[in-house]
């Protein structure tokens, strides 16, 4: 599979990823590359319906008691940026999620 | 890898409890040796300060009780993708610079309840995604055999730790080879363990389906020491098995070279493989049916489709584990962002790497809409045949023999150019994370060029003690000679092979 | 949850859906054992799960699953054997991990339906589906000209 340099940028948009011009046409190459092998699995046949993919075991719950949380101090400790008691960003504009 | 105060974890111990050294000279060796190796080889990414103290508290607690656990002062080099309360966690990653862990991980939990002295935190491929360690935001760690050559990785730090005599046990996590590989390239023992028997919280997730911890040791009874401390459930990791980690023990202490039935996969020894490598692993085959062992044919026709499954399964689930790296509770974020937008994506940018990016870019595009079922999904269903291979081959053998890696350890930069080259390296490690089975790398002495080799193993659930007692086995065919290293120029030893 | 209903107009009939999001009065969140609680102090109700630090992972929290199950079968749901949590990506401040779990293709609760009373007699609203999810937490935007405040105390309590 060959991906065009607007591909990679549409997926790079979806990771939160700013590539640079250089590093959108390098890794559209590389990326094309790697998706050329991978490929190889349509030669694949996957037709076995047994094939699931959930395991089936039973999943371990936790009791509903509370731990103590951490102090606002300790939990901002390492924000790069912080207001009072609260995280801080730039302004967030209502676009959609 | 040698040390002037014991040679194994029962020497320690012997040592410890006779008293022939204190667990502070110990330290303090490791620890000097760590600083006078460390600026050539670049293997550790911090020191423990307070190792010093932890030890000396040791000692004073020895004086008035005998050690409760073998590992009680032993000590311990931990990867950097696992967190300690209290100290800066970085997966050699720039995007978590000053972050500090408020939790330790399970696994280093554990050790610590024991007793171990953690010496300090060693570098890795940028989030373990890497087979080099040539992917560290701090610089390469260089392979103590040669300098020239990279140690392999991911856990390439904890590798070189153990061959280099900087700590007698290291920890690393596997996701493709990660522990293995680097292990086959610096001449020591490496283990993964099967998927739930050590509890992963508090190591940074990868790829949570295929992740595990193991350890890095001189020996197999070294490591099982160390892995039976480290496994059993976790009530912080929904994944973990309820397993009596001292099923280990037993299955060590009872199994036999004689009359073990060996799987041999013949078409991995054919071509792809470094002639020098299949040489060695020829010379191996042949001691141990030598010994009693019996060699099976086995087939694993879907395993040749690993490295695809692999890169779609691991970059997808990657893509989503790291997204939640983006500048706003901790770690890097780019100064003066134009708008939030712009912070989220200059942050990822500039604090990712090249290979995390990639990787993250692939993984997305294989969870896309329109994407998902041809890539993502068809990658799983092929996963669930390579698991239904080993199955089928497990019935017939006791464990299956291959090589670890299909080539020495290469040249810085080597493959740096090409990813889709150096994804190749884990072709034989891949499978037995895809099929969830315990596996490990024992050296096997060195090639032509005076580079260690290694043997690969894999068994069934749970049969580490059977694998480790194996490793042990054909360690003892196979002396490995040691690795001169000595600061400012490293070298290996001349004289190798089978004596 | 959702729930549709038809009402005829003329030759046109409206069917309205409705997404509702329930809180469950359970005392922890749905993945890490801080408090459920509102009304405290910002960023009070937090740990290392919920701020989404590296090395942390999810851990369901049992009396959700209880009460969900509890809401279905009073609401006449079927109780699939197998439920499966699912990750929903997208980035924003108040959304930890990158990521909201929820459930997607295998919904703990699906079909059933609440009777209610109108002044048209008795009807009943049809259940598509009920699962579990957690909740993002809170961004503040009022009286601050460039910047905004984020606290997460609600980050990762259970919805239904």
């Amino acid at each position: 599979m060959i991906l065009s340099k607007a591909d990679v940028l549409h997926v790079a948009r979806l990771s939160a990823l700013a590539l640079t011009e250089a590093e959108a046409e390098r890794m559209t190459g590389e990326l094309s590359a790697i998706l050329n092998y991978v490929e190889g699995l349509s030669a694949v046949d996957i037709s076995d319906k047994t094939l699931e993919e959930v395991s089936l075991s039973p999943t371990l719950l936790a009791p509903d008691v509370p731990v103590p949380s951490l102090s606002p101090d300790v939990a901002l400790a390492g924000a790069p940026d912080r207001s009072g008691s609260f995280f801080q960003v730039p302004r967030i504009l209502e676009e959609g999620r | 890898m040698k040390n002037p105060f014991f040679s194994s974890v029962a020497d320690f111990v012997r040592g410890r409890d006779e008293r022939r050294f204190s667990i502070e000279e110990v330290t303090r060796y490791f620890l000097s040796r760590t600083e006078a190796l460390n600026p050539s080889l670049n293997v550790c990414l911090s020191i423990n300060q307070n190792a010093v103290n932890r030890a000396r508290q040791i000692d004073a607690r020895l004086v008035r009780n005998r050690a409760d656990s073998p590992l009680t002062g032993y000590p311990v080099m931990v990867k950097d993708n696992l967190e300690m309360e209290g100290y800066p966690t970085t997966c050699a990653s720039r995007i978590l610079s000053g972050y500090i862990s408020r939790r330790t991980a399970t696994a280093v939990a554990r050790l610590l309840s024991r007793g171990v002295v953690v010496l300090g935190k060693t570098n890795l491929d940028e989030f373990a995604m890497g087979s080099s360690t040539e992917n560290s935001a701090f610089g390469p760690t260089k392979n103590p055999w040669n300098p020239a050559r990279v140690p392999g990785g991911s856990s390439g730090g904890s590798a070189a730790a153990v061959a280099a005599g900087l700590a007698p046990l290291a920890l690393g996590s596997d996701t493709g080879g990660s522990i293995r590989q680097p292990a086959a390239f610096c001449g020591v023992l490496g283990v993964k363990p099967t998927y739930g028997r050590i509890s992963r919280s508090g190591l940074v997730a990868f790829s949570s389906s295929l992740d595990q911890i193991g350890p890095f040791a001189g020996s197999g009874a070294d490591a099982l020491e160390a892995l039976v401390a480290m496994s059993g459930k976790d009530p912080l990791d929904m994944t973990t098995v309820e397993r009596d980690p001292s099923e280990m023990h037993s299955e060590y202490q009872s199994t036999e070279v004689r009359g073990l039935r060996i799987g041999i996969p013949e078409a991995l020894f054919g071509e792809g493989l470094d002639p020098s490598i299949r040489e060695r692993l020829m010379e191996v085959r042949e001691a141990l049916t030598g010994e009693g062992a019996r060699e099976m044919e086995v087939t694993l026709p879907h395993s040749r489709f690993g490295i695809n499954v692999y890169y779609l399964v691991a970059t997808s689930e990657a893509s989503s584990n790291l997204s939640r790296f983006d500048g706003v509770r901790y770690g890097f974020r780019v100064k003066k962002p134009a708008d939030l937008r712009a912070m989220y994506e200059e942050t990822r940018d500039q604090g990712f790497g090249d290979e995390v990016k990639r990787r993250i870019l692939l993984g997305t595009f294989a969870l896309s809409a329109g994407y998902q079922e041809a890539f993502y999904r068809k990658a799983r269903k092929v996963q669930a045949l390579i698991r239904k291979d080993f199955i089928e081959a497990f019935e017939r053998c006791d464990m299956i023999l291959t090589p670890t890696s299909p080539t020495p350890p290469f040249a810085f930069g080597e493959k740096t150019g090409d990813p889709l080259s150096m994804y190749l390296s884990d072709v034989y490690t891949i499978t037995a994370n895809l099929a969830g089975l315990p596996a490990l790398s024992v050296p096997v002495g060195v090639d032509s060029q005076g580079l260690p080799v290694g043997a690969h193993l894999i068994g069934p659930p749970w049969s580490e003690g059977r694998l480790l007692k194996m490793a042990d086995r054909i360690a003892g065919l196979y002396p490995m000679p040691l690795p001169e290293v000595h600061a400012g120029h490293v070298a290996g030893s001349p004289e190798g092979g089978r004596r | 949850m959702s729930v549709a209903s038809g009402v005829r107009f003329g030759e046109w009939e409206v069917v309205v859906g409705l997404e509702v999001h329930t809180q469950l009065l359970t005392k922890t969140k749905l993945f890490c054992r801080c408090e459920n609680r509102f009304g405290a102090s910002p960023n009070t109700l937090v740990c290392p799960v919920c701020l989404g630090h590296p090395g942390t992972l999810p851990v369901l929290n049992g009396e959700a699953v209880r009460l969900g199950v509890r809401a279905g079968l009073a609401a006449g749901c079927r109780v699939s054997p197998v439920s499966v949590f699912e990750r929903k990506h997208y980035f924003y401040p108040d959304l930890p991990k990158g990521y909201q779990i929820s459930q997607y293709a295998t919904p703990l609760l699906t079909g059933g339906g609440l009777r209610i009373r109108t002044g048209a007699g008795e009807r009943t609203i049809r259940i598509h589906r009920m699962h579990l999810e957690e909740d993002a937490g809170k961004n503040l935007h009022a009286g601050i000209p460039d910047r905004s405040h984020v606290d997460l105390n609600r980050a990762g309590v259970p919805l239904l």
